[in-house]
């Protein structure tokens, strides 16, 4: 049984997050939720060219999938769904998306030497 | 949650959680996602990922998750419904048996085959669905017709690629090796990571082509791969840092492709020993390909010189390098010498079946096999009226179809017979995906068309225009069948598709086909009794399944002979991945491509052939050239005032396949309208505003969208939505659905085709664009 304080967190690459709204699908289906409502609501940034030339470093374009607070209800602490693998980080297209404790994202967070968010759920 | 690897569990609550591999209905390529899909009471409940699949790993994309919706979609149609002739275009439809449907539709098919000859029956199938498979047989060995029609002018789409690859490198359809066949992927020891992959007109991440999984760019990416994108737009892969942008004006790749050509020459930068060994026609080659310095084909397609140089330095001497084509090479006039030159550059560049390079196919494979053999069905004087075969040798020899656009022509001129029957098998063709002059198509076939049945699963524009019988197929989840990518051609996996549910009375392709084929030609057909009834007309509309469910296996079970192993063991299995069972690289070296069993590739010389033997002998130039495409400002300049702007379209999203999904709630709300991008300077000269419904229309038609300004696309260009129309609409003539109101391809000429009756310009046609208040106001 997990410790009622307990955090959870969602880490996200965002650099290779693809925008493929598998995550945002995978919450309505999981969770019944009405068609207005999200767990996982992606967000769109670019694209915007910022460089001279038009190679990938001189264009912008990345997309972050936001948890909402729904997300956190089931997800975070003292959640009924706390602890278990969400289905949207497991279908999610460009695996990119990773869930567990606070403790562990923060761990695998380390992992990597690109940009990242960590959501504390 | 994980339910382990067992083909089925059912747990203590009655759900029930089937372990399976998708392909389609709804509309898909032949992905073979992994997933677990979870039932109870026959109720879907929701798809959920398999961790144990060893290319998707669990992942499961926005369409297949949305299955819930689309399987008990208030649109749904789940059981025969039939319509008076004279009630065309309206909604009279009404349920019938599948008893009376089959006895009906079987005795109409006796009659035009007694009196008018099987040759007035015309089978029309769409594009990706597993129907690919099955209307071949449909056709040939149920009907008995030599006439089957994919009616996308020019054939635009993978039958080119296919067919090219045959004549040129003699081999089944080449795919960038991403490690899909060995079980260990990418950490398989037989790998090698490609360094560079040239993503070339193609947006893999979407559309999962030819049932490439396109996210394996992103696995890639993240160990290393860079990739070279080659589109006249910027896509998010090319976005990535470390990767490189070729942004070409549409449908000018073939002067890139000899260029990038010419250059590898003038550098003396390619695989000179395979270059020696295993292509024809090298000096031929390199005298064309000097026709193409790389100034002037800069000039030719907008890239700079430097670029194209860049470029063809990386593959001339980086190893591995990944190749990855796609529909533009299909949607092009000039396409036929683009895959040449493509498959040219692959092999210059020493990547042809080499790890990390492409993969190559035997020339037909398993089911794609016996797909092909069914036209052994007919007698010869039968299949020598197939339409437009022997006028366009170049196309009819690769493709067992008939030529699209001659198919409209004989519809609308009766010549050389009347087409009578139309059997569409998974087709929405009015709606903007696959036939140019769709309007066209509709007339004539309203014409021309006594009797016409149609297989879908919800009542599209198609169904509702021409359609007299509306037979409901069922989704993967809804029937046992197999999955195999790249539809045999490079069967790259093959995974089974378990039945999970029940709807309605729904039916899957090859059930229709064993039905059908028991009654009308059981010698092809022997896999269930010619005696066996739905009986559902007298069982409450319900069919009696079990000697069909049976037939099914056994059909399966005969087609995986060749493999060794029967389709519970297929089954039990999971997937079966060749990289476990023999699959060997560099197949040229050791025999194992051409039918003599000799080294070599399946063409004439054994050799690939940049100087085509097959090309020569059908009048078609030899070699690879470049040819200015027919609809452009440049090669017609007396429009280019008019139409000074070019359209490409075609490209895919996460909401939809093509026609399908526009009536699934939440993908809708993805994309609700169509959409055309547009550069902001060029918006901004036409005073359109982000959001502004739109008109873009040229000599042969107009179609509305809402504008997208965005600078992935440069000045004068447009992206066009394909696919459209709308099911919250009146279906009824001549709204139908409104079909015609976002309908791009009336802005596509019929039969602007190449030499061999390949290709036409769906990728770039000359156009003009101006503001309208909305959809249906100006």
């Amino acid at each position: 049984m997990a410790d009622k304080d307990q955090k959870y967190a969602l880490l996200v690459d965002y650099t290779y997050f693809s925008g493929n709204h598998a995550a945002e699908i995978a919450c309505k289906e999981e969770l019944g939720l009405p068609l207005d409502q999200y767990g996982i609501k992606e967000v769109q940034v670019g694209p915007f060219k910022k460089g001279p030339g038009n190679d990938g470093d001189d264009w912008e374009w990345s997309y972050i999938p936001v948890p909402t607070s729904i997300f956190s209800d089931h997800w975070g602490t003292g959640g009924d769904k706390a602890g278990q693998r969400p289905l949207a980080v497991q279908v999610e297209e460009s695996a990119s998306m990773y869930y567990g404790t606070l403790e562990e994202m923060e761990k695998k967070l380390a992992e990597f030497d690109r940009p990242m968010v960590l959501f504390q759920l | 949650m994980a339910y382990g690897k067992q083909w089925r569990t059912e747990l203590a609550d009655g759900t029930v959680v089937t372990r399976s591999n998708t392909w389609s209905p709804p509309g898909s390529h032949p992905v073979g996602y992994g997933v677990k899909v979870v039932t109870k009471d026959n109720k879907l409940i929701r798809v959920e990922g398999d961790d144990d699949n060893p290319i998707t790993k669990g992942r499961v994309n926005a369409m297949n998750l949305a299955l819930r919706e689309y399987t008990h979609s208030p649109n749904r149609i789940v059981y025969p419904m039939k319509r008076a002739v004279e009630d065309r275009g309206k909604d009279k439809w009404e349920r019938t048996t599948w008893d009376e449907a089959i006895d009906t539709i079987c005795e109409k098919v006796r009659y035009f085959q007694n009196t008018y000859g099987p040759e007035s029956i015309v089978c029309f199938g769409g594009t990706g669905r597993e129907a690919c498979i099955y209307y071949y047989a449909l056709t040939f060995s149920v009907l008995q017709s030599p006439n089957c029609c994919y009616t996308q002018s020019g054939w635009s789409c993978y039958g080119p690629r296919c067919s090219i690859a045959d004549y040129v490198l003699g081999a089944g359809y080449p795919e960038l090796d991403y490690a899909g066949h060995l079980p260990g992927s990418y950490q398989d020891p037989r790998y090698t990571l490609s360094k560079y992959v040239v993503v070339w007109g193609k947006e893999p991440l979407p559309s999962n082509g030819d049932g490439f999984f396109g996210h394996c760019l992103v696995d890639m990416m993240k160990l290393g791969s860079k990739i070279i994108s080659i589109d006249p737009r910027i896509t998010w892969v090319g976005a990535r840092n470390g990767n490189i942008n070729v942004q070409l004006r549409p449908q000018t790749d073939t002067a890139l492709a000899l260029a990038i050509i010419n250059l590898m020459f003038q550098n003396d930068e390619y695989d000179h020993d395979f270059v020696e060994r295993w292509i024809y026609g090298v000096d031929e080659l390199k005298a064309r390909a000097a026709e193409y310095p790389v100034d002037k084909v800069a000039e030719i397609t907008t890239v700079p010189a430097e670029t194209i140089e860049r470029v063809a330095h990386i593959i001339g001497t980086e190893r591995p390098i990944g190749f990855a084509w796609g529909l533009a090479f299909d949607q092009n006039k000039n396409g036929v010498q683009l895959s040449q030159a493509f498959i040219i550059i692959a092999a210059m560049a020493g990547s042809i079946d080499r790890p990390g390079g492409l993969t190559l196919g035997p020339p037909s494979a398993l089911l794609g096999k016996w797909r092909m053999e069914q036209r052994g069905a007919m007698s010869d004087e039968v299949w020598e009226k197939r339409i437009g075969a022997a006028a366009w040798p170049g196309l009819s020899t690769g493709m067992a179809t008939t030529q699209p656009d001659e198919t409209l022509n004989t519809m609308e001129s009766h010549q050389p017979y009347q087409l009578r029957m139309a059997w569409f098998n998974s087709s929405n063709f009015l709606a903007p995906t696959c036939s140019a002059q769709p309007k066209r198509w509709h007339d004539a076939l309203l014409e021309s068309i006594e009797f016409c049945v149609v297989q879908d699963l919800t009542m599209t524009p198609t169904a509702m225009a021409v359609g007299d019988y509306f037979l409901p197929v069922s989704t993967w989840a809804e029937h046992d069948g197999i999955v195999l990518t790249h539809y045999g051609r490079n069967t790259v996996f093959m995974g089974p598709m378990n039945k999970a549910l029940q709807v309605g009375e729904a039916m899957s392709d090859i059930e229709v086909c064993l039905m059908f084929g028991a009654r009308l030609n059981p010698e092809w057909w022997p896999w269930l009794s010619p005696e066996w009834r739905p009986n559902d007309s007298k069982n409450n509309g319900v069919v009696d399944r079990t000697e069909l469910s049976a037939a099914v296996i056994k059909f399966f079970d005969d087609q995986l002979k060749e493999l060794g192993m029967t389709f519970e063991d297929l089954r039990e299995e999971g997937i079966y991945q060749p990289g476990a069972h023999g699959f060997e690289y560099e197949k040229y070296e050791k025999g194992m491509l051409r039918f003599d069993g000799e080294p070599g590739f399946n063409t004439i010389t054994g050799q690939i052939e940049a100087y085509s033997i097959l090309y020569e002998s059908w009048g078609e130039d030899p070699l690879p050239y470049y040819e200015e495409p027919n609809y452009s400002p440049i090669s017609k300049p007396d429009f280019a005032k008019q139409y000074p702007l070019i359209s490409t379209s075609g490209s895919r999203r996460y909401s939809s396949f093509h026609s399908e999904h526009r009536h699934v709630p939440s993908l809708r709300q993805i994309d609700p309208w169509p959409w055309v991008q547009i550069n902001p300077e060029t918006a901004k000269a036409y005073g359109i505003t982000n959001g502004d419904w739109c008109e873009v229309y040229n000599m042969f038609g107009e179609a509305r969208f809402k504008a997208e300004v965005t600078p992935i696309i440069k000045p004068g260009i447009l992206n066009c939505a394909h696919g459209w129309w709308f099911p919250e609409q009146d279906g009824e003539e001549p709204n139908l659905f409104g079909v015609w109101k976002s309908n791009f391809n009336c802005l596509v000429p019929h039969m602007n085709i190449g030499k061999l009756g390949f290709g036409a310009p769906y990728k770039g046609v000359m156009c003009n664009i101006k503001r309208v208040r909305s959809l249906d106001e100006d």
